[in-house]
């Protein structure tokens, strides 16, 4: 085993740690012990399958694995329901969220350090864990890590995929599981998949044959699903963009105002001639990704609002349907941070301060979004 | 490098030290307010011996008093509702710390004082507890509804009180156990009988 795979070992051991220490000190609340409650305990494994089960979001593999958990452990709830300060349900019905956050970090740590530097890697776990979605949804017995695990994946993929000249086959394979998990655990899901296909149809490969089960398959699903979904009225605030700044800070925001400018001074470089800039061309891909993540989720935006209720009937949009976001503000700080530095490598002095703007706006990132909720429960 | 890079560099790096630090200034009250425990209905359950031991809801006290110690050392309140956790958790000589060093920050707040008395007399430590008893007794009233009132630690505390005008009885019964107490403890002197230990209980007001 490479001394990588060790380090990202023992990381993943750190951060299930540190995620069964969120989840001893947060009680459960409403929604969680709603779908283990009915959901999980009162469907039977076809019925959850079928997306029988009464809730918004029916795709069973969450409910599905809650559900194996809890047959393999025996857990019942009991008789008299499930108290929010219930020290074994707090731990047992979280280990499937605190697994698979725990394990889109560690990812995060491991595909970056491999396909960068070290301390590229070291950086990018330093992004994941300032990210407050990240933190809320740790230790939360609903499908949102699992969500967060399989975007991280799909980026990740995606990122491997256009690194290559060459297609690789067994990249996409994978990428197609990946969306078939994307489309068995979330119905939003779909955006995700139409904008990554989207992407590799323009940049990759236009065999339609390659999309059955990279798009079709998985978007059949999520269709299949959400005809039976009992989506509850929902409405947008008028301040639209707070459901999205917690998955992409205003730090981060500020570094795509950034890359994005050094993209546009390239691109009229390139028209004189003069390369003194060099943004890669994965980059410049990601950054299509990037704005097209952005999109996707304004178009969420934009659905929910022809579906409104006039009056605010229902529940405001949540922040957490928008936790896709949060992989991809990750990953886009990551490696735009670095094509900044690369782009400059000759540079010493531009270099010097580009690292101490970074440094120094990541730190206050961390201070502004995270410190505040950092051993909240 | 030249001296006019340098310069810039070095003005970059004073701006973003300068920007950290109030940053970390800022996260460090935002913190404070997320980690606020409300509800605090257990916290006064807990006082008037109305609801059964559960440690992690006390811990989860304990964690924000702990972590407001931490944040802002000079406050008494904090001390003082820290005593009342780690006492709640069994951890009586670490609650005689947390009272003294409210006492010490703090002198003219009642309950302190009383609190104080009441995990020294429960642990055996009869002098102290009178000392404490008689430090309670000469505090002014005024000062300590003054201190409990203008108190942030204790502002949440009292909204989720159901009673308000339980604060007047509980401090005249506090006066009241505090002579009972040293009167108890002369007796002592005297033949070994003694009011039960596990009467009294610190309390936060």
């Amino acid at each position: 085993m490479s001394s990588l795979k060790i380090v990202s070992f023992i990381l993943l051991m750190v951060l299930l740690a540190i995620g069964f220490n969120l989840a001893r000190h947060k009680p459960l609340w409403t929604d969680e012990i709603y779908s283990q409650t009915v959901s999980v305990e009162k469907f039977s494994y076809p019925d959850i399958l079928l997306g029988k089960v009464k809730e918004g979001n029916t795709c069973p593999l969450f409910y599905l694995i809650q559900k194996m958990i809890c047959d393999m452990t025996q857990y019942r709830v009991p008789s008299t329901g499930l108290e929010p300060w219930d020290q074994h349900a707090q731990i047992l019905l979280r280990v499937n969220p605190v697994f698979f956050m725990s394990l889109a970090i560690a990812v995060i740590f491991y595909c970056i350090a491999r396909f960068y530097s070290s301390l590229a890697g070291v950086f990018a776990s330093f992004v994941a864990l300032s990210s407050p979605m990240v933190w809320l949804y740790w230790a939360e017995s609903r499908p949102y890590a699992m969500w967060v695990l399989l975007g991280t994946l799909q980026l990740l993929f995606f990122l491997s995929i256009i690194r290559k000249e060459e297609l690789n086959i067994r990249t996409w394979n994978w990428l197609a599981v990946i969306h078939g998990l994307l489309s068995l655990t979330v119905i939003t899901s779909v955006g995700q998949i139409m904008a990554v296909s989207f992407l590799l149809w323009i940049l990759k490969s236009r065999d339609w044959k390659k999309y059955l089960g990279l798009t079709i398959l998985p978007l059949l699903i999520c269709f299949y699903y959400y005809g039976r979904s009992s989506l509850s009225p929902l409405w947008v605030p008028n301040n639209f963009m707070k459901l999205i700044y917690p998955s992409i800070s205003v730090e981060q925001r500020g570094l795509f105002a950034v890359y994005t400018t050094f993209l546009l001074v390239q691109y009229f470089q390139s028209r004189g001639n003069a390369h003194v800039l060099t943004i890669g061309k994965e980059e410049r891909r990601s950054w299509a990704l990037i704005a097209l993540m952005l999109a996707v989720a304004f178009s969420y935006i934009i659905f929910y609002k022809l579906r409104e209720i006039p009056g605010h009937a229902g529940h405001e949009l949540p922040v957490r349907q928008f936790i896709f976001l949060t992989p991809v503000g990750i990953i886009a700080t990551v490696l735009f941070s670095l094509d900044l530095m690369r782009a400059v490598k000759n540079q010493m002095w531009i270099r010097i301060n580009v690292a101490l703007a970074l440094g120094g706006l990541m730190i206050i990132h961390f201070l502004r979004n995270c410190f505040g909720i950092i051993g909240i429960y | 490098m030249g001296v006019a890079k340098t310069a810039v560099t070095m003005s970059l790096f004073m701006f973003l030290f300068f920007s950290i630090r109030q940053e970390y200034a800022d996260a460090k009250l935002r913190k404070l307010n997320n980690f606020a425990p409300r509800p605090y209905d257990y916290l006064i359950g807990l006082m008037e011996g109305q609801v059964t031991f559960n440690r992690a809801r006390i811990e989860e006290y304990e964690h924000y008093y702990k972590m407001l110690i931490a944040y802002i050392p000079q406050r008494a309140d904090a001390y003082g509702m820290m005593g009342f956790c780690a006492y709640h958790l069994g951890k009586i000589q670490e609650a005689i710390f947390y009272y003294q060093e409210a006492v010490r920050l703090n002198p003219h707040f009642f309950w302190f004082h009383y609190s104080l008395g009441v995990s020294y007399f429960n642990s055996g430590m009869y002098d102290k507890a009178g000392e404490s008893f008689v430090n309670a007794r000469s505090v002014d009233p005024s000062i300590t509804y003054k201190f409990l009132f203008s108190s942030k630690v204790y502002q949440p505390i009292l909204a989720d009180l159901s009673d308000p005008a339980s604060l007047p009885v509980n401090f005249k019964n506090g006066l009241k156990n505090c002579y009972l107490l040293e009167a108890a403890m002369q007796q002592k002197t005297k033949e070994e009988t003694f009011l039960p230990k596990d009467k009294f209980y610190p309390r936060i007001f």
